[in-house]
């Protein structure tokens, strides 16, 4: 993979969150765009260049699909920056697109196309599903940290320069709308690969990523439940997001050192 | 100096002069023209007349200094020179150009950064324009100022932050639900600084206001003032139930909303955000209340700090503003000045062409032999040529004019406008 062309997008993603910390100044403001979708079209030019080379969709491999799932957050990064008027969410979202593409420069570059022999259109569908679900949870995650902390300031009556986050309302619509669509993702990508996998072999014992995975799903299902059907807001419905993700990352992280990658 | 004339700023404004005087000097839309009539027949071509509530000044050229605007004002209002004097502000020159771009960005406004003195300038450009006394120089500062006025607000948050209660309440709810559009009010209480917030919450999209008083005739009263509707003291908890704001300014020494009735009510709410302004000194609202999932409350002190620090930030960002008319207001005096060079160049321009055509007639027999392209080849080539020569003096004189250099002008004049 061109390394060259992701130091370049993680550099320009860097600076998309640090201009955040810079003074409040609108023309400053209007780089974040440029420098995320600029990151955006660099790191898709390295996964489309490496997908040529392999000959497959570039994420079966676990660099190729860091960096999918880095890519999937920088987009979804400009869409908050667009729903908040760009009200400061690059500096909380983008840092989530640099670790993974950070951590995806550190693995090892080289990998042999997957086997496709046995693969219908259900096992793509399934891998792409579930990394839109992932970078959709880890969005909400986000938008949902800084729900808590924009409501917490609040609480605190620490006041100063607050307008530069955006809204308590703007914040629960926008992670409304991750978890919906993860949750969708997610269900869609157990599915197909659930389909596929007793399509090949027949009903068989589910692994313990399975079964993790599954546990996911069940969160997201209450707190869509609680989010979409209670109507809860506030702090309760961002908690369910932070907790959700951060089991999720260290379950996915503690089962695949563990156990490697079921499949 | 722009040509033979400079430019001149005259007035008064709430710091030099008091409300007296300058509502005496406030020149209405329909005495305006009067107004530039007057100073055309005093040798002041263009002239400018911005009068607000805060301000009345004159900006013009004149021959030499301002003395003839401060002869039309005292001569004007019948005063002496020696009554108006210590309450005018005379500018010239670049100071001239910086006081009109600090005034139109809003930094010599006594709420800084306020927005209304943007639309002001525009007017009274308007006006000078109608009555055809913004000519040529006023032109391009006008537009000059209106576009410095434009930077500083994008550059700048000077315009951004809340220096009012009211503006601070719209603020503190914007934080809470971003747009307030749609959103509905409770007010509690007819308190001056309730009003106050109500009337700015509902200028910035609250659509919907109820107004409960202990005195429903009161309330009613309110009610019909603010387009909303009138409600009894004790629907309070079927009220807080719909609202998504809630301003209370009542005298009550005790709390009308204590924490187990706005917890009774969030819960019913499932915690949807509650924002409540209490703007009564003793307090209406428990601040325990602030502990409640969902409900944000703020108290009259909190405002105040939002105000207060609004202002500083303004004042912070006034530091960059003035950096940014500074060297804008240089920039265009020099581009001004360079307009007093025109005359010259006009001239330069105008010998060069009476010679390209002198010499194209003398030679009108040579032409005649030629085919009609060669022709147009020979005086599009003539016309080039003048055009490469006299690139060179032209700039010359453009910087001359924009340095005030008046002996190169002198002499560039001499060679050129000159007799053949």
């Amino acid at each position: 993979m061109d390394s060259s062309l992701l130091i370049a997008a993680l550099l320009s993603w860097l600076a998309a969150a640090g201009l955040r910390l810079a003074p409040d100044r609108p023309g400053l403001a209007r780089l974040v765009v440029p420098l995320v979708s600029l990151g955006v079209a660099l790191d898709a030019v390295a996964l489309a260049d490496h997908g040529v080379r392999l000959g497959q969709l570039p994420v079966y491999d676990p660099a190729s699909s860091l960096l999918f799932l880095a890519l999937l957050v920088a987009c979804g990064t400009l869409y908050a920056h667009r729903a908040t008027s760009g009200r400061g969410l690059s500096l909380f979202l983008l840092p989530l697109a640099v670790v993974l593409l950070a951590v995806a420069l550190l693995l090892p570059g080289e990998f042999e196309p997957a086997s496709t022999a046995e693969w219908s259109v259900l096992f793509p569908l399934h891998v792409l599903a579930l990394l839109c679900g992932l970078a959709a949870f880890g969005l909400s995650f986000g938008v949902s940290v800084v729900y808590l902390v924009v409501a917490r300031r609040l609480k605190q009556k620490r006041l100063a320069s607050l307008g530069r986050l955006p809204s308590l309302t703007v914040l629960d619509q926008l992670n409304t709308r991750f978890i919906l669509f993860g949750f969708a993702a997610l269900t869609s990508g157990i599915a197909a690969g659930g389909i596929w996998a007793t399509s090949l072999t027949g009903p068989r014992d589910l692994g313990a990523t399975v079964w993790s995975t599954l546990v996911v799903w069940a969160w997201y299902f209450v707190a869509v439940q609680v989010r979409v059907v209670g109507g809860w807001r506030g702090r309760l419905a961002a908690g369910f997001s932070v907790v959700g993700f951060a089991g999720l990352v260290v379950g996915l992280i503690g089962l695949g050192v563990a156990m490697g990658w079921h499949g | 100096m722009i040509g033979e004339f400079e430019l001149a700023c005259v007035g008064l404004n709430h710091r030099t002069a008091p409300v007296e005087l300058r509502e005496r000097f406030a020149v209405a839309s329909d005495q305006l023209s009067v107004h530039y009539e007057e100073l055309r027949r005093a040798d002041v071509p263009e002239t400018v007349i911005l009068s607000t509530c805060n301000r009345v000044e004159f900006y013009a050229l004149v021959p030499s200094d301002e003395q003839r605007l401060i002869d039309h004002l005292a001569r004007w209002r019948g005063m002496r020179r020696r009554q108006l004097e210590p309450h005018l502000y005379r500018h010239l020159g670049v100071e001239a150009v910086t006081h009109l771009f600090r005034v139109a960005s809003s930094l010599d406004s006594m709420v800084l950064g306020e927005p209304q003195i943007l639309g002001q300038v525009k007017e009274a450009f308007r006006g000078a324009e109608d009555a055809r006394s913004a000519g040529r120089i006023l032109h391009l500062l006008m537009r000059r100022a209106l576009t410095v006025a434009k930077r500083v607000r994008t550059e700048t948050a000077i315009g951004r932050e809340p220096v009012s209660m009211g503006r601070a309440g719209v603020e503190l709810a914007r934080q809470v639900f971003g747009k307030l559009e749609g959103r509905g009010g409770l007010m509690v209480g007819a308190g001056e600084m309730g009003r106050l917030v109500a009337r700015s919450l509902l200028d910035h999209g609250v659509e919907e206001l109820v107004v409960a008083n202990r005195t429903y005739a009161r309330a009613v009263e309110l009610a019909q003032r603010f387009g909303g509707t009138a409600a009894h003291l004790d629907q309070l908890e079927r009220y807080l139930e719909q609202v998504d704001i809630v301003l209370t300014s009542t005298g009550s020494t005790e709390h009308l909303l204590t924490r187990k009735v706005l917890g009774r009510v969030m819960r019913t709410r499932r915690f949807r955000p509650l924002f409540c302004v209490d703007l009564s000194v003793p307090r209406n609202i428990d601040p325990a209340c602030n502990d409640l999932e969902g409900a944000f409350v703020f108290n009259v002190d909190d405002l105040s700090r939002v105000a207060a620090q609004g202002m500083e930030r303004r004042k912070q960002e006034a530091e960059l503003a003035e950096d940014i008319v500074r060297s804008e207001a240089q920039r265009c005096y020099q581009s001004l000045g360079a307009r007093s060079a025109d005359p010259i160049i006009a001239a330069m321009t105008r010998r060069a062409e009476s010679a390209r055509v002198a010499e194209l007639a003398r030679s009108e027999a040579v032409l005649a032999t030629m085919t009609a392209e060669q022709r147009d080849v020979v005086r599009a080539m003539t016309r080039s040529m003048f055009k490469r020569f006299l690139h060179h003096p032209i700039q010359v004189a453009r910087k001359a004019g924009a340095y005030g250099d008046d002996s190169a002008l002198g002499v560039l004049g001499q060679v050129f406008e000159g007799e053949e």
